[in-house]
């Protein structure tokens, strides 16, 4: 009686965790359709449902209306040095913060945490000058820079919860041993907080791929562009080409998935192996 | 004392590249900003000193207590909303008995990775009265309830933050999962072995022991919340009139479509200062010690 | 030893602070360097003789984005290279994004050499100096006897001087609707204010949204309040709004936005007009879901093309019959409707001054010849490449008669805009009553105007 029950309350589990799946994947599912209609169908007739032909010029259109490859190869130059630079500042940070004993310790936090708040558009034009008279304009530092330091913000508050969780007594026995920071930090530190790693990256890789506020107002050059400006072809001063930029925004998601799949695989063993350590 | 110096050093050589980095790039450039708030300024022209003059004629303004009460509700909406499900989500499919835990939380994540443009493109598409999705699942039913989600003055700004709070979950679902499974598993099989339920472990040991996640969960949802801006810069472009309006969104439309830079900075000022003190209080508040057993 | 932390901890953070002050300070201001600059034209044009056949690159911000805005662009290029061959041109393809990028770059001293502007920014950059004065070369290249007489206003402004070369004629505001649609459902094509209101509610009667507004916008509700208001006088909200004369207060305005709200009410708008964006609102009226469609004349070609002679335009029945006749022939929208300028930064300025009023005029033809625009700009002979609709026929003959015309609300006022745009969006959802919409609206129109 009671497992029958149990089997039931197991099965409603299962729908409703199903249901709540079948929500979170059909905006891609949406997303691939939507790169296969046009205008018409995407805004009255079909909105929601199968294309009526399969669209393929729009991805054609997108491939021709900008130099994707040239983009695509910029965006990935400028989010690889972005995210590690990133996460080894941050998690340097963080340790700091986190476990060592110093008086300013939580003014400096709490410094760097507020900069989760700022919203960017505050600080544009202030922040173009400033990249122009550092004489970064129009390289890819100018947005690897800014990149950085905004997404500092939320790695630090990650890697510092992360590291406060930790006993405290993992790196006393290295001390002890004579180990110096650096090593205690690089040996000890930072295999444990893999998981943190992991999770860090996929989510500041993916605001840095998806950037475009910045990036418009500080790249002018052709050679410099990130994949999100090319979205701009796709918007006229009146009408938009939908189908074209949900082309563009396809090829563009492919590797946030791909980073995604690749390091929650990593979470999820260093998860494993990490809690079985620790038990 | 020498050791003492040497860790002092340490200190500063790990704490130093991101203090500088983030003074420079982020802190300066709000400190220009808060300067410009006492100017009467197009952007480019000569700046006229007014000195507070701008955040008078700020508190007189409607639209400004409109935008940031809306700022509030968004904040409130997806901090229920994420951390709410996100926690019960990753209670869930940490328990061993759940299986396929991984196809579901990768499923959970998709929103998070398709951009905003996209998110809003679809959900304009749910909520649209005429042929939206919402309406028509109305109609499947035979309730003759409708509502104009995007167009009602009251309902706009929930229907708005409830994108973000949808698309985002997925974030706070992998962090407070990452946290859970980072919890030693012999703390629980203790738990069992004194004969708690399930619920009673969680709460006894799962929920303290999170403390750390919660703090940068709500920082990130309540972040932003008061900062919305793309959602409505995609779906509603502050609108109808001003209803979705955000201190974020009234800041750029005063500073840059109206050309009222001065004014717009005094919006950034307040926006600043609010952000200031949550984050103060939330480190204040929450967990504020390791709890210890 | 914290003391000597704090030390070495404050002499990092102010060397910081100073190092980007310091450079900071070296920040050019755009407006001095501007004056300067064009004091002395005439040694940097002899300078420029010398180095003549030199490749000069200019940097030019511009719409280029979907086929109707590349192929004029394109066109244009091709055009100008032939009278000046030594000019390279460097694109940076101007997003939609009501202008922040291009008062960034200004607000930086990076504008490009030449600029795509509207009414809007010509007033904000003249006023900082961040354009520079067009007269000389307008003058020596007959710019002005290439402009067909109706348009030659367009060059210059209130002092006569010229900021900004047009590249397009002035479109107008346009009340299109689908003959088909009255036909097909025995409804009356109105003649004055309370046909149209009895048409609309004819319309939502039967389950066809009447009118189809883009409004997830901002500018087509206040084009829409414009409509009605010219009714009743003339100017429009440009009288109010840039020739600052009279206020919103007068009874034009009162009335317009009285039956604007009426019209609301009665079930004009969907539901969803907050939500509806362009391609939203012209796929609706295209495939006949809804019965006028209000846009600007540039949409003449694609909306006939779909439609053929099942579409036609009214000549905005808005006002009671006492009046309509007489307003008949004032239009909204028209005015100034984009063009280049050139940086007052430029380090060509000649070239760039040259090449942009050229430009201006090659562009305004390839809109015509490859956009299929019924409105030339140029006395030149272009006829496009695709015939024209019916439609844009008409409009091409009718629009010779236009009394008056206004201007769109980028042309505006742009602090007044913002206001507008605002408040209109708020008047259309039916839940902002008149007299409080008036009373806002002057209230915060006075502010924005002082």
């Amino acid at each position: 009686m009671n497992k029958k029950f149990g089997n039931i309350k197991k099965t409603a589990l299962y729908i409703v965790l199903s249901f709540y799946a079948v929500c979170s994947i059909y905006p891609f599912i949406w997303l691939i359709f939507f790169s296969l209609k046009n205008n018409e169908e995407i805004t009255v007739s079909n909105s929601f449902g199968v294309p009526e032909v399969f669209r393929f010029e729009n991805y054609v259109n997108a491939w021709n209306s900008f130099n994707i490859a040239l983009y695509f190869k910029n965006s990935i130059i400028v989010s690889l040095i972005s995210v590690a630079v990133t996460i080894i500042i941050s998690l340097m940070f963080a340790y700091a913060t986190a476990r060592m004993i110093w008086r300013m310790s939580k003014v400096a936090r709490i410094y760097i945490t507020a900069g989760m708040f700022i919203p960017v558009q505050i600080i544009l034009i202030p922040l173009v000058i400033l990249v122009k008279n550092l004489h970064m304009s129009n390289s890819f530092m100018s947005l690897i820079i800014p990149y950085i330091a905004f997404q500092m913000s939320f790695a630090a508050i990650v890697f510092h919860g992360f590291l406060t969780s930790l006993p405290f007594e993992i790196e006393e026995a290295a001390y002890i041993d004579g180990a110096s920071i650096f090593r205690t930090f690089m040996s000890i530190i930072v295999p444990m907080v893999i998981p943190a790693i992991a999770s860090v990256l996929i989510f500041t890789f993916m605001n840095v791929w998806n950037e475009f506020t910045v990036a418009l107002m500080l790249i002018n050059k052709e050679v410099l562009r990130t994949l999100p400006l090319g979205l701009v072809s796709f918007k006229g001063q009146f009408n938009t080409d939908w189908g074209g930029m949900g082309a563009a925004m396809v090829i563009a998601a492919i590797p946030t998935i791909v980073v995604y799949l690749m390091f929650s695989e990593k979470v999820e063993k260093a998860l494993t192996v990490g809690s079985a350590v620790k038990g | 004392m020498q050791k003492d110096f040497k860790y002092k050093l340490n200190v500063l050589l790990f704490t130093l590249p991101a203090l500088l980095l983030f003074t420079v790039v982020v802190c300066y450039p709000v400190l220009q900003s808060l300067y410009k708030s006492l100017f009467d300024w197009d952007g480019l022209s000569k700046p006229v000193f007014v000195g507070f003059g701008n955040y008078v004629k700020l508190w007189g303004n409607d639209n400004f207590h409109l935008s940031n009460k809306n700022g509030f509700i968004f904040a409130a909406m997806i901090t229920v909303y994420q951390i709410g499900l996100g926690l019960l989500l990753a209670l869930v499919l940490s328990s061993k008995a759940v299986r396929k835990s991984r196809f579901f939380r990768t499923s959970y994540f998709m929103p998070v990775v398709i951009s905003t443009i996209i998110a809003g493109q679809l959900w304009l598409q749910i909520y649209n009265p005429d042929y939206g999705l919402i309406n028509k699942i109305f109609e499947a039913l035979g309730m003759s309830y409708r509502q104009a989600w995007l167009s009602d003055d009251k309902a706009a700004i929930y229907a708005v933050s409830f994108v973000n709070a949808w698309q985002y979950m997925g974030i706070h679902l992998v962090l407070i999962y990452t946290a859970i499974k980072s919890i030693p598993e012999h703390y629980y099989e203790a738990a069992v072995i004194d004969g708690a339920s399930n619920a009673k472990a969680h709460t006894k040991i799962t929920m303290p022991l999170l403390g750390e996640t919660f703090k940068f969960c709500l920082v990130i949802s309540i972040t932003g919340g008061l900062k919305g801006f793309n959602e409505m810069y995609v779906m509603t472009q502050g609108g109808p009139g001003t209803y979705t309006n955000t201190l974020t969104y009234m800041m750029y439309k005063q500073a840059f479509m109206a050309n009222n830079y001065g004014f717009g900075c005094a919006v950034a000022a307040v926006l600043v200062l609010e952000c200031l003190i949550f984050t103060v209080l939330i480190n204040k508040f929450v967990a504020r010690d390791r709890i210890v057993y | 030893m914290n003391k000597m932390l704090n030390k070495v901890l404050s002499a990092a953070v102010a060397a910081t602070l100073t190092l980007s002050l310091a450079a900071c300070g070296g920040t050019a201001k755009p407006a001095e360097t501007a004056k300067d600059q064009t004091a002395a034209p005439a040694a940097e044009t002899k300078k420029e003789e010398a180095k003549k056949d030199e490749k000069v690159k200019l940097k030019i911000f511009s719409q280029y984005s979907l086929p109707e805005e590349k192929q004029p662009f394109d066109y244009a290029k091709e055009q100008v290279a032939k009278a000046m061959p030594n000019v390279e041109l460097e694109l940076d393809i101007e997003p939609q994004d009501d202008n922040a990028k291009l008062k960034t770059l200004a607000a930086s001293g990076d504008l490009p050499d030449i600029i795509r502007v509207t009414a809007g920014i010509v007033d904000l950059f003249k006023k900082s100096n961040n354009i520079i004065q067009l007269d000389q070369y307008v003058k020596e290249l007959k710019i002005e006897d290439r402009i067909r007489p109706a348009y030659k206003g367009l060059l210059w402004d209130s002092e006569k001087h010229c900021y900004a070369v047009p590249r397009t004629a002035s479109p107008t505001y346009i009340m299109y609707y689908n003959k088909e649609l009255f036909e097909k459902n025995n409804i009356k094509v109105p003649t004055n204010y309370d046909e149209f209101l009895a048409s609309i509610k004819a319309f939502s009667a039967k389950g066809i949204m009447p009118v189809s507004l883009f409004a997830k916008e901002a500018w087509p509700g206040v084009m829409l309040f414009d409509a009605f208001a010219t009714r009743y006088d003339a100017g429009g909200l440009m009288k109010v709004v840039n020739d600052k004369k009279g206020s919103i207060t007068e009874d034009a305005y009162k009335k317009a936005a009285s039956q604007l709200y009426e019209c609301v009410k009665a079930g004009m708008l969907s539901k969803a007009a907050y939500s509806t964006d362009y391609d939203t609102a012209f796929n609706q009226f295209t495939s006949g879901k809804c019965a006028y469609f209000f846009n600007g004349a540039w949409a003449l070609g694609p909306i006939g093309d779909k439609l053929g002679d099942k579409v036609d335009y009214l000549d905005f029945p808005l006002a009671d019959a006492a009046t309509v006749e007489a307003a008949k022939l004032n239009r909204p929208g028209g005015g100034f409707d984009g063009g280049y300028s050139v940086a007052a930064n430029s380090k060509n300025k000649d070239i760039a001054a040259k090449y942009a009023c050229l430009f201006a005029l090659e562009t305004a033809n390839g809109r015509v010849i490859k956009a299929s625009e019924a409105y030339p700009l140029t006395v030149d002979d272009v006829k496009p490449e695709k015939p024209y609709p019916a439609i844009a026929l008409k409009y091409a003959e009718e629009s010779k008669k236009f009394k008056s015309t206004t201007r769109f609300p980028w042309g505006l006022n742009e602090k007044a805009n913002v206001v507008l745009g605002e408040n209109v969006a708020k008047l259309l959802t039916g839940g902002y009553p008149v007299d409080k919409f008036i009373a806002d609206t002057d209230k915060a129109l006075q502010d924005a105007l002082k």
